[in-house]
Formats: structure tokens, C-alpha cells, sequence
């Protein structure tokens, strides 16, 4: 870097700020704070998620446990070979 | 130390840089409000690690590297570059620093176009230097890195304008 350009660069006044730019800081942050979600609302909504899914689970695995002890007695059913039908004899 | 008090003490120092990093004066604006919008919502996360000023530096250039990745991107997607004779030049938009008189403003203009063909990192350390007045020690606080490397920067970045 030659002298001359180091000259040159320091003959760069300092400007002074905007005035309205304050203003428009100000206003980009209210718009920014009211888009965020507040805190209470986000834990709330996880909450809220959260038990849905246990829930679900809960259900899933219900029903997983009835059709497996209905599927259960079938075998023993079938393994004592117990007629299913009301047929008594055969005619 | 409340946002009021930070504005009215760093503003006309992120603008200055904003401006000497990007050479329009809208453009200075917007990233200047970006800085403090920015500072705003990471004030209560302020550790006091280093100093209000190095932190507020930081920001400053982080959100003008930003702007400028911001604007490669769109106009790489706008079919500008292959237009453009300079790559580099292509991503800064017209020349219009209100520091500079108008005598000076020709030669200006070539100047910054050498200095923002340089690397980011060259072109960080030499502003801050430079422009800002900041120490070495100051410009490897702001920038992360030794003493050492910023004194390679430098000397690379002067080397390169020539």
C-alpha cells in the first residue's frame, strides 16, 4: 500500500448517523418482538404435543396388547382343539 | 448498559464502518439497523467476555460479510456475474460514501474497488486499521485470531493493493 493511498483513504470524513434511523430501528425491533412467540405460549404448546403423544402411544400399544391376548386365546383354542362352533354333534 | 445508551454511544461508529465497508449509504442504513436489531436481541446474552465495542465491531462485521453473501447470492441467481466485466465489483452496489469530497471521489472509487478485490479477512483488518484506528490487539480481539496473524494480514493486504 502505497503512501499516497493511505493519504487518500484518511482524507474520508466521519459521517454523522441519520436521524431517522433510530426510529426505524425502534420499529423493526417492536415488529420483531411482537412476531416472536412468547415464552409461556411455547411451553404450553410443547406441553400440550407432548402428552398428545404419549397418549397415542399409550393407545397404540393398548390395542397392540388386546389383539395379541385375543390372537393368544385362539392358539389355546385351536392347541385344546375346542370347537368354536355351537354344533354339538355332527350329524 | 441499556440499548438507548448503547445506540447513542456505538452508532456513528458501526454507520462509519458500515460505510467504509460497503461505500453506499443506503446500504450503511440498512445493515446499521441490521447491527442494532441484532445487538437488541442478543443484549441480555452479553457475557461481558470482551468488551461492548469489540462485541458491537464483531456484529458489525459479520452483518456486512452477510449482506454482501446476501447480495452474491441473488445476483449470481439474477445472471449478473457473467454480465459483469469485474466479478467482484458486481456485488457492490454504486459508489456513493457522503465522507467523500468530491475531488477525491474518483480516486476513491478505484481504491475501494482494489481493496474490495482483496480477501475478506485482509480487507477486515485493513479497514479496521486504517479507517478505524483500532490496535492490533483490538483487530485480533474483534477478529478472533493472534496478533501474528493479523500483522500477516496486513502486511498481505498492503502487498496486494500495491
Amino acid at each position: 500500500m502505497e503512501h499516497h493511498q493511505s493519504d487518500l483513504l484518511k482524507k474520508i470524513n466521519r459521517v454523522p448517523v441519520p436521524e431517522h434511523l433510530l426510529a426505524e430501528i425502534n420499529t423493526r425491533i417492536q415488529a420483531t418482538d411482537s412476531r416472536q412467540i412468547p415464552l409461556r405460549w411455547a411451553v404450553a404448546a410443547s406441553v400440550a404435543l407432548g402428552l398428545w403423544c404419549a397418549a397415542n402411544a399409550w393407545l397404540i400399544t393398548q390395542k397392540y396388547q388386546s389383539a395379541s391376548a385375543s390372537s393368544n386365546l385362539t392358539a389355546l383354542v385351536q392347541g385344546l382343539q375346542l370347537n368354536h362352533s355351537n354344533q354339538l354333534y355332527d350329524e | 448498559m441499556s440499548f438507548a445508551v448503547l445506540y447513542n454511544t456505538y452508532a456513528e461508529m458501526v454507520f462509519n464502518l458500515c460505510l467504509n465497508y460497503l461505500q453506499n449509504q443506503q446500504d450503511a442504513e440498512e445493515v446499521t439497523q441490521d447491527v442494532f436489531v441484532k445487538v437488541h436481541q442478543q443484549l441480555h446474552r452479553f457475557e461481558g467476555r470482551s468488551t461492548e465495542k469489540t462485541w458491537i465491531y464483531r456484529i458489525t462485521i459479520n452483518q456486512c460479510l452477510d449482506f454482501l453473501k446476501a447480495r452474491r447470492r441473488i445476483k449470481r441467481f439474477g445472471w449478473v456475474i457473467p454480465l459483469a466485466n469485474d466479478e467482484n465489483s458486481a456485488y457492490f452496489t454504486s459508489f456513493d460514501h457522503p465522507g467523500v469530497l468530491l475531488e477525491d471521489k474518483e480516486a476513491l472509487e478505484a481504491l475501494f474497488k482494489k481493496i474490495n478485490a482483496l480477501p475478506e479477512q485482509q480487507k477486515t483488518a485493513l479497514l479496521l486499521k486504517t479507517m478505524e484506528h483500532c490496535s492490533q490487539q483490538e483487530i485480533a480481539e474483534i477478529m478472533g485470531i493472534s496478533t501474528k496473524a493479523v500483522e500477516s494480514l496486513l502486511s498481505r493486504a498492503r502487498k496486494n493493493l500495491g
